[in-house]
């Protein structure tokens, strides 16, 4: 049964591109067929992020307006087996698509693939509109700070309201040390507020920076912290159950030491 | 087919009100509401009401009349009977002006029920009373003309007591941490001093009036006396 997954968020720059690309990257190292489609209309970034900007030829907003066909505009990630990117149009806005040209498109994608990710925009607009009227299933994503959890509680509020109950959490960007001293909003507060599940937790890492100029999704390195994490989100979307990494302790030789040694606490 | 508006049947709140001419000659008036009756018949059928009898002043004999043709009939199930009314409409008034007027007075009572959480962004109105089943959360705004009862942590705004002619309007909330809170015209913050105002316990604490300052405290027979004095 194909889903139709939004990864969406409100407010800009908490990571949603980051997580559309890493978790459909992952969920395809999982063996599934994944389409990752680029909502944000005029700003796109997805095809910048998996290193595929060079290879757009055609673009969503040709697909809805029938100037190409759906395969011409799907671009093939040659590095994973079933992985395509339908990129966004950069020169066009969000008003070049409807709500319901975007139902159509989706659906059309789920017949191809076991999941179809949506990257949305940051907002409420038309975009925001958009990118969810074909969608079944939501990943909100927020970074532990007091506005981006606000804006994340007015989407799930406009998710619900738009009939998408099957909405979770991901806490993006999370840096253990500043909870431990009490400057960062612990998760515990999170998901109190916004009172949907949990179903993954990413350290603020330097490696999704660097892999994320390169276009090489962070998902690829099993070792990295971040990339544990989103394989892990990825298995939670399949629904297995696996525990939360464990933050406490930085990926660094000395953390490791420290764990060890027993000194991590 | 009857005169037009000599019995009218009008859904309210808690039932059927049946509404009957002033004027017309009885006899007139009792075949108009058997007709009437027959007439909505697929509407009530199988429904439970209760019903009420307004606009004119009946005997006895009329009231046991009006009672026997309602206890012969199969169309309605009257499950409750309120006493015969002498409540008088004004006169030149309209009777959907009536009848509006008599739910507007009595409509802060009528409550609300919210379930969900009221999240940023939502705003739950009501003229009348308001309870929320879940948080209202920071960037949630719930008014009420009455009072407002929150099963869960308060950390939004909320305006209670909007309805001039509603008496003790309160807010009650299991957590009371609002960025605003306000009961009739009056507004007040959260104090800056967090715990000041987290009194960390599990028991409800409710936001009243007094001498046009907003008091919060737990619910107990020390606050009650103070709110209701």
């Amino acid at each position: 049964m194909s889903q139709v997954i939004v990864i969406t968020s409100g407010k800009g720059g908490v990571g949603k591109t980051t997580t559309s690309a890493n978790v459909g990257t992952a969920l395809t190292l999982l063996g599934r067929q994944v389409v990752l489609v680029d909502a944000d209309i005029g700003l796109r970034n997805l095809d910048v992020v998996m290193g595929l900007e060079n290879r757009i030829v055609y673009d969503l907003v040709d697909v809805v307006e029938g100037r190409c066909r759906l395969k011409q505009a799907l671009i093939k990630d040659k590095r994973f087996e079933g992985l395509f990117l339908l990129p966004a149009a950069q020169t066009r806005d969000k008003n070049a698509v409807s709500p319901e040209q975007m139902k159509k498109l989706c659906d059309t994608l789920r017949e191809e693939f076991d999941y179809v990710i949506l990257d949305c925009p940051a907002g409420i607009e038309q975009g925001f509109k958009n990118a969810i009227a074909g969608a079944d299933r939501a990943l909100v994503v927020t970074t532990p700070e007091v506005s981006a959890v606000r804006d994340a509680d007015r989407i799930i509020g406009l998710l619900e309201s738009n009939g998408i109950s099957n909405t979770q959490l991901i806490i993006n960007r999370v840096r253990m040390n500043m909870v431990k001293r009490g400057d960062m909003m612990a998760m515990d507060d999170v998901v109190e507020i916004l009172a949907i599940d949990l179903i993954g937790v990413v350290p603020d890492d330097e490696n999704i920076v660097v892999s994320t100029n390169r276009g090489e999704p962070a998902a690829i390195e099993a070792n990295t912290l971040a990339g544990k994490a989103f394989r892990n989100i990825a298995d939670r979307v399949e629904g297995k159950e696996i525990p939360f990494l464990d933050l406490t302790t930085g990926n660094n030789f000395v953390g490791k030491l420290k764990k060890v040694f027993g000194f991590g606490n | 087919m009857c005169e037009e508006n000599l019995v009218i049947f009008k859904g309210t709140a808690d039932g059927i009100a049946v509404l009957l001419d002033n004027e017309a000659d009885f006899e007139e008036l009792i075949n108009c509401f058997k007709e009437k009756l027959e007439y909505s018949k697929n509407f009530f059928k199988g429904s439970r009401v209760s019903m009420r009898f307004k606009g004119r002043s009946l005997t006895k004999d009329q009231q046991d009349r009006m009672l026997a043709l309602l206890a012969n009939q199969n169309i309605i199930n009257i499950s409750f009977m309120h006493d015969f009314e002498h409540e008088l409409p004004k006169e030149n008034d309209n009777y959907l002006l009536w009848i509006k007027d008599q739910l507007d007075n009595d409509y802060a009572s009528l409550t609300h029920f919210h379930y969900g959480i009221v999240r940023s962004g939502h705003h739950v109105d009501y003229s009348g009373s308001v309870v929320v089943l879940g948080d209202v959360n920071p960037g949630g705004l719930v008014t009420a003309g009455g009072s407002v009862i929150i099963l869960g942590a308060l950390k939004g705004k909320v305006h209670a007591g909007l309805d001039a002619g509603y008496k003790q309007p309160f807010v009650a909330a299991n957590v009371m941490e609002p960025i605003q809170i306000g009961i009739r015209n009056i507004i007040a913050q959260s104090p800056n001093n967090e715990s000041a105002y987290s009194i960390s316990s599990n028991m409800l604490q409710i936001a009243y009036l007094h001498e046009d300052q907003i008091y919060v405290d737990q619910i107990d027979s020390k606050t009650l006396n103070h709110m209701l004095k």
